[in-house]
């Protein structure tokens, strides 16, 4: 017989067991396939539902201005898509509210809205429909309550192309906020453009698409889109510059001649290249028309050719300004650059507005004042800069500051840039000298138009965006306005100018390029394409972003998944080879004799091994091919698991198993590698045996257990060094790790420092209960009385499969309970405590539109005052009065969002460009909130690190610890610096606070690091418990125009905590099953212990017990182990635990109903074994030993 | 009379039929008689036995032990019989591998049938059959005869009035044998019956009457 077919003969002989030792393979293949598939079911479903958000669109551009709708097809007109008649597509997307008009119900905030044309419809398939109207994605007509067609109410934020926050930003609600009605045609289905959403995550986010020209005429920005989709896979798509316009940058040059044209275009209304008075009037000023007149054969009229002439000789340059009023620095400079390259000299200019110019005792009303670089103009013409720090007045006809003598002139103005109602500022500066009301001086069109201003005919007519009192107004105001227009009556030089004025939105509002000796109209067209090429797209936000390209990256989330959900079927895992190897190790025992007889034969050790090994590959590697499809069913299991319990069911319906043939491989390997392991242990302890022991067979355990030596000489146990050693080491450790955790300032360390000290007092009750079954050994039954003892002492028969039994249920027992130890929870009652995780903010208040008055001063208050009593139903006044009594005692802070990646553990995608917060100094001043690591010398107010050096952010610890990797002092990334990006320092980690989807900035330096950002969209109030609710319904009344969305503290944090609390209850979920198939595993060990010892039982039986007596002795013997192990891990569990016990934080009910199962399943299992008695045949086993 | 059987019939089916064991079997043994039952393998001596000892029911016939009709008890009232008035001891000597000398004497006590302290009357045994220094020693550190010695100490603890051993030294050799076959004789007391089954004709000779098991029936005879 050759060894394979030895092999093969005792596979057959002993084919029942090791059909069980293939399940028990089988299973411990499920489990680790199982787990490590979650990984890839994760990334797949993360990429998958990525790509399917996504549609047809493969990148895309999002712009933070508005640009011209004819973009997309300049950038890609011979893409080769178009072949398939599609080619980048232009969209507006908006974002706000949506309601239904005809119900009285809440609206649905935060709604992205998408204006689009057939072009993005004829994207998805070329056989659909092609969409007309507006349709809503199933996301939106879930939370509206309705599919059908209606009519909506929406309300969404209104692009602007000035800065909202700068001077001439318009910040009420009515210009910020565009609400209109429109018809929708219904629901779209779940997939395709249903499934439609540029934001990225999981979650599905409500969606309205509406007819691009619809939307843009809603929001008064007619030809214009924000951003362009593209199909194009790949890397993204390279910008030419040769196919943008200043347009696309929002800038605009004007000539000689495009100044003339556009002043004629537009009011020439008989188009007879005349503008007569009425047309010039309020363009023009009355002493260019004088000029112009002269010598003019058109009475009182202006022919173009006049104008066109003065302009080339009298301001022969070309003016670049931007739509935004404010020019970037970087445009500028590369204006500067452009000009020197077309033989101009760029000249920098900043132009502002002073509420009053004092001189002396008079003063002049709402005048222009000019900073410039260098002198503007020629010859006569020239307007010199003046000393730095200085002043030039502008000497006009009438003017009352005509031959006063003051050493300085006093400035009052608006600074540049302000939230809510601005302040006056006052400027001081020595006066340098006066101008003639000529040349350059005069130069109405150094100030940008701008609508409401430039264009009124009166000062009396402004409209201005600032508060304005036209009782300032004097005659004389007025007649310089008509004269001069927006002329500049004080000049500085630029950079007191921007001193004074200067702004994070520019610190120029145009570059002037002068021509000398040839006409700027000549060199227009170069300085533009010279402009163009100097421009960086990708810095003015023109760049395109590989959408799915970031999806399928993004999907490999922030954590490892297959490593996370190895590590929450850890137990399951362990019980699953936990059971393979008991059952191999009673296979391996019951063929002892075999091993016994082979060994006295002259097989060496190491063949012996070979042909267990060789009989266990086989079914070993049966196993792993039967577990490989139940991996697949139990990944499926945790998918859905993870979807059902997903806070908020973020995740319903959106995981599907995906499973790679690598990771099946992987699973696979592991798991033989495992089983080996286990072959190899078990059989080397068996093996390790005496020959003479191993031929006596089974019994020879009895011996062994008994601490037979192979003279036969038993040596009853005596605790060793090793078990004195573990026993005390662990008690020290415990006392240590108890002690040392209420220490802990650290919420996990402390957790972790008592689940330390729980752990090894399971050791240590585990050394006591081996101890125990020693005594229990040792101890005379004496009293004949005592047939517990007796039961006690079949538990000692084999103190090793005892202690295993016991050990694996105690040590299920304790992590499934002490993993408590680390649920999280917000600790109700502390909301109202500065020092606490909420900081003593009871609720958050998230915008969909940003405020701009900052509701902390009085109009921000008026505001919302005003907007409660239009709100209140009855007797509007009282309502206005409680609300101002309960917002003066309630503490309002406002920060500011820069839009980014929600980096909370609520965003299983990985995050690029984490979401900040920019905090007021006042906040950082009022400090609060609960720390985990701070500055060296900061601890009182970690909040002052915001004010240091290198862009020093705050993070909250478990952000940063699962989502960012990061650690105090760490780097992390923003962006790239050429898109407008930076990176931030870890300057504190907070602990358990309400911050864990951002980072948190100093305002002031997440303003210079990025202008964009504008308003405050998060609203942190601070109230009495009592008045909590009222609150809430104040600001949710009184911002109702903005989208408020209102949580409480409490709840912002649970739903944090709920996603490390949904792990944990996967851990203990999976765990239950692990101690179940525990359980199986105990029973399994009972009943083969209850079978080879079936002639014991017999014997008891011919002595005169009854069956029932029989029954209690087994069952007593399993009850010793199943009490030993649950209440050995309930102990060890309760010393993880005592924090929450003292905190009443602890489900007794459900420990006890879980004790109560595994007690329950225990005496199950041990009833299994005493049913098995009970049919045996008792006879049969004594005449089969007789 | 100790033990009284009339007519007892026990049969095991096989696949050509029921094979018959015991036909029509009679036996009568008075308190103090100790018999033993000499047979071939195979013929039904260790059916006898497990019969006597209620651990088996005759498929007919009447079997009287101690005055009382066993199929007229349960199984409970079967234990409790067994408990109280049988001794078993087995070819194996069935110790308990986990209980010491003394601890399985005192096995039959544990059974909860009577209420007492044996302690000191398995001692008394113990010493009796000359184990007394080897109290707390387990199975595993006795020899075989000893074990043996333990068996017959354990099945006289409960004071039996019938004694059922089947071939008590059948694992022994020949001097261990011996002395053991001496013991059941020395330690059956004057109200008690033993029952020896073996197709050992050495041992059977201890014993005062002697019955062959042939042809499904007790005979009596000589040896």
């Amino acid at each position: 017989m050759n060894p394979l077919r030895l092999v093969g003969a005792s596979i057959r002989h002993y084919l029942r067991d090791w059909i069980f030792l293939i399940l028990g393979a089988a299973l411990s293949t499920m489990v680790v396939t199982g787990a490590l598939l979650v990984g890839d079911t994760l990334r797949g479903s993360l990429a998958r539902v990525g790509l399917e958000k996504l549609g047809w669109v493969k990148q895309a551009m999002f712009l933070p201005r508005l640009v011209p709708q004819d973009l997309a097809t300049r950038l890609l007109p011979n893409d080769p898509i178009q072949a398939k008649g599609q080619s980048a597509v232009g969209i507006l997307i908006a974002r706000g509210s949506a309601s239904i008009s005809a119900k009285d119900a809440g609206a649905v905030r935060g709604i992205q809205v998408y204006g689009v044309d057939e072009s993005f419809w004829g994207g998805f398939d070329s056989n659909a429909d092609r969409k007309q109207g507006v349709w809503m994605n199933p996301t939106l007509a879930r939370l509206l309550g309705s599919t059908r067609p209606q009519t909506l109410q929406l309300s969404l934020a209104r692009p602007s192309d000035t800065p909202r926050e700068s001077l001439l930003g318009r910040k009420d609600v009515a210009s910020g906020l565009a609400t209109f009605e429109v018809t929708c045609q219904g629901t779209l289905p779940p997939s395709g453009p249903g499934s439609f959403c540029l934001a990225g995550g999981i979650s599905a986010e409500p969606v309205l698409f509406v007819p691009l020209a619809d939307l843009q005429k809603a929001l008064d920005c007619p030809g214009r889109i924000n951003a362009l989709l593209s199909p194009a896979a790949g890397d993204p798509l390279v910008v030419e510059k040769s196919r943008l316009t200043l347009e696309d940058y929002g800038l605009f040059v004007r000539g000689p001649s495009e100044r003339v044209e556009t002043l004629f275009a537009r009011h020439d209304r008989d188009n007879n290249k005349i503008l007569v008075r009425r047309e010039w009037q309020g363009h023009l000023g009355e002493a260019l028309a004088r000029e112009l007149a002269k010598g003019s054969s058109v009475n009182g009229g202006i022919t173009k050719e006049a104008l066109l002439n003065w302009y080339r000789k009298h301001r022969n340059h070309i003016t670049l300004e931007s739509k935004q009023f404010y020019l970037p620095d970087r445009f500028a400079e590369a204006a500067q650059d452009a000009a020197r390259e077309v033989k101009l000299v760029g000249k920098l200019v900043h132009v502002h507005l002073a509420n009053r110019i004092t001189l002396g005792e008079k003063e002049l009303a709402y005048s222009v004042v000019v900073g410039i670089s260098d002198p503007l103009g020629f010859g006569p013409d020239q307007l010199m800069v003046p000393p730095a720090g200085r002043a030039s007045l502008l000497d006009f006809p009438n003017s009352p500051l005509l031959g006063i003598k003051s050493p300085e002139i006093v400035l009052d103005y608006f600074p540049a840039e302000h939230t809510g109602e601005p302040r006056e500022s006052k400027a001081r500066l020595p006066l340098a000298g006066r101008l003639e009301p000529r040349g350059m001086a005069v130069d109405f069109d150094l100030a940008p138009e701008f609508p409401g201003i430039t264009d009124k005919l009166s000062l009396a007519e402004w409209n201005p965006p600032f508060p304005y009192d036209n009782k300032r107004i004097k005659p004389i105001d007025d007649t310089f306005w008509k004269e001069f227009r927006a002329s500049p009556k004080v000049v500085l030089d630029l950079k007191t100018a921007q001193d004074l004025f200067g702004s994070r939105f520019g610190k120029f509002t145009s570059v002037i390029a002068e021509a000398q000796g040839v006409s700027a109209d000549d060199v227009l067209i170069s300085f533009q394409e010279t402009l163009l090429q100097k421009l960086d797209p990708a810095g003015a936000g023109m760049s395109w972003i590989p959408l799915a390209k970031q999806a399928t990256e993004r999907s490999a989330g922030n954590m490892d998944f297959s490593g996370l959900f190895l590590g929450f079927s850890f137990f399951l895992l362990a019980s699953a080879i936990g059971l393979f190897s008991l059952l191999l190790r009673l296979h391996l025992e019951r063929r002892m004799g075999e091993w016994g007889l082979c060994a006295a034969l002259g097989w060496t050790k190491r063949r012996i091994f070979g042909r267990i090994l060789a009989e266990a590959i086989g079914p070993g590697v049966a196993g792993i091919l039967l577990g490989t499809p139940l991996a697949v069913w139990y990944c499926g299991f945790l998918a859905k698991w993870l979807e059902s319990n997903w806070p908020g069911g973020g995740l319903d319906g959106r995981l599907a198993v995906a499973a790679s043939v690598q990771t099946l491989a992987m699973g696979g390997l592991i798991t033989l590698f495992t089983l080996l392991l286990s072959v190899y242990w078990r059989s080397r302890s068996i093996l390790g045996l005496e020959v003479s022991v191993l031929l006596m067979g089974e019994r020879a355990d009895d011996a062994q257990a008994q601490g037979a030596v192979s003279s036969g000489v038993v040596k009853r146990g005596k605790p060793g060094a090793l078990f004195w050693g573990l026993f005390f080491g662990s008690i020290l450790g415990v006392i240590a790790l108890s002690l040392l955790g209420p220490q802990l300032g650290d919420a996990e360390a402390r957790a972790g420092s008592f689940f330390g000290a729980g752990a090894l007092g399971l050791v240590g009750l585990l050394m006591l209960f081996r101890r125990l079954l020693g005594y229990w050994d040792s101890r005379p039954i004496l009293d004949s009385r005592d047939s517990f003892a007796l039961g006690l002492r079949g538990a000692t028969r084999k103190p090793g499969r005892s202690l295993l039994s016991a050990g694996l249920l105690a040590s299920s027992v304790f992590l499934l309970f002490a993993v408590d130890a680390f649920h999280r929870s917000a600790q109700s009652g502390d909301e109202g405590d500065k020092a606490s995780w909420s900081g003593g903010f009871r609720l958050w208040v998230e915008l969909d539109t940003p405020l701009y008055q900052d509701i902390n001063t009085p109009p921000g208050k008026a505001d919302l005052l005003d907007n409660i009593e239009r709100a209140a139903k009855s007797d509007p006044a009282l309502a206005r009065k409680n609300a101002s009594e309960i917002l003066n005692r309630s503490e309002l802070v406002t920060l500011r969002l820069r839009e980014g990646d929600d980096i909370s553990c609520l965003n299983l995608m990985q995050s690029s460009r984490p979401r900040l917060l920019g905090v007021s100094q006042g906040m950082i001043d009022r400090g609060g909130f609960r720390f985990a690591a701070s500055v060296k010398g900061l601890e009182a107010n970690p909040w002052k690190a915001l004010e240091g050096e290198g862009n020093p952010v705050l993070g909250e610890k478990n952000t940063l610890m699962w989502t960012l990797h990061k650690g105090m002092g760490d780097s992390v990334s923003l962006g790239e610096p050429k898109t407008g990006g930076f990176d931030v320092t870890i300057s504190g980690i907070l602990s358990d606070s309400v911050f864990q989807s951002e980072l948190l900035m100093s305002q002031k330096r997440l303003l210079q690091l990025d202008p964009s950002v504008q308003g405050f969209r998060v609203v942190l109030a601070g109230c009495a418990q009592e008045d909590e609710a009222e609150v809430g319904r104040i600001l949710s009344m009184g911002l109702a125009p903005l989208g408020p969305v209102i949580r409480t503290s409490h709840d912002r944090l649970e739903s944090f905590l709920a996603v490390e609390n949904t792990y944990l209850a996967t851990f203990q979920a999976l765990g239950w099953l692990g101690l179940l198939l525990g359980m199986v595993g105990l029973a399994i060990a009972q009943a083969r212990s209850v079978l080879e010892r079936a002639p014991e039982w017999a014997l008891l039986s011919a002595l005169g017990f009854s069956r029932k007596r029989i029954g209690i002795l087994v069952m007593t013997e399993s009850a010793v182990l199943v009490l030993a192990g649950l209440l050995t891990g309930l102990l060890a569990a309760l010393i993880a635990v005592w924090p929450q016990l003292a905190g009443a934080g602890l489900a007794w009910s459900r420990i006890l109903l879980l004790s109560g199962l595994v007690a329950v399943c225990g005496m199950a299992s041990s009833l299994v074994s005493a049913v098995v008695v009970a049919r045996l045949g008792l006879l049969g086993q004594l005449r089969r030993q007789g | 009379m100790i033990l009284q059987a009339q007519g007892l019939c026990k049969s095991f089916p096989t696949p050509t039929g029921r094979l018959d064991i015991l036909r029509n079997l009679d036996l009568s043994l008075a308190p103090g008689e100790a018999i033993a039952v000499l047979g071939a393998s195979g013929s039904g001596k260790s059916t006898l036995l497990n019969i006597f000892g209620t651990l088996d029911r005759p498929d007919s016939g009447k079997l009287n032990i101690a005055g009382i009709q066993q199929d007229s008890l349960g199984p409970d009232q079967l234990a409790r019989f067994r408990n109280e008035k049988i001794g078993f001891v087995f070819q194996e000597h069935r110790l308990l591998p986990q209980l010491s000398a003394l601890e399985n004497v005192l096995i039959p006590a544990m059974a909860g049938w009577v209420e007492g302290n044996f302690s000191q009357k398995a001692r008394e045994l113990l010493d009796r059959v000359g184990l007394g220094g080897r109290l707390n020693h387990r199975p595993a550190e006795l020899s075989g005869g000893e074990r043996q010695r333990v068996a017959i100490a354990r099945a006289l603890l409960m004071g039996p009035k019938l004694i059922l051993a089947d071939e008590p030294t059948g694992n022994l050799d020949p001097t261990s044998a011996k002395s053991v076959g001496v013991l059941l004789r020395e330690m059956v007391g004057a109200d008690c019956g033993l029952v020896l089954v073996t197709h050992s004709v050495e041992l059977a000779q201890t014993m005062p009457r002697v019955f062959r098991l042939q042809n499904e029936r007790l005979e009596e005879g000589t040896l």
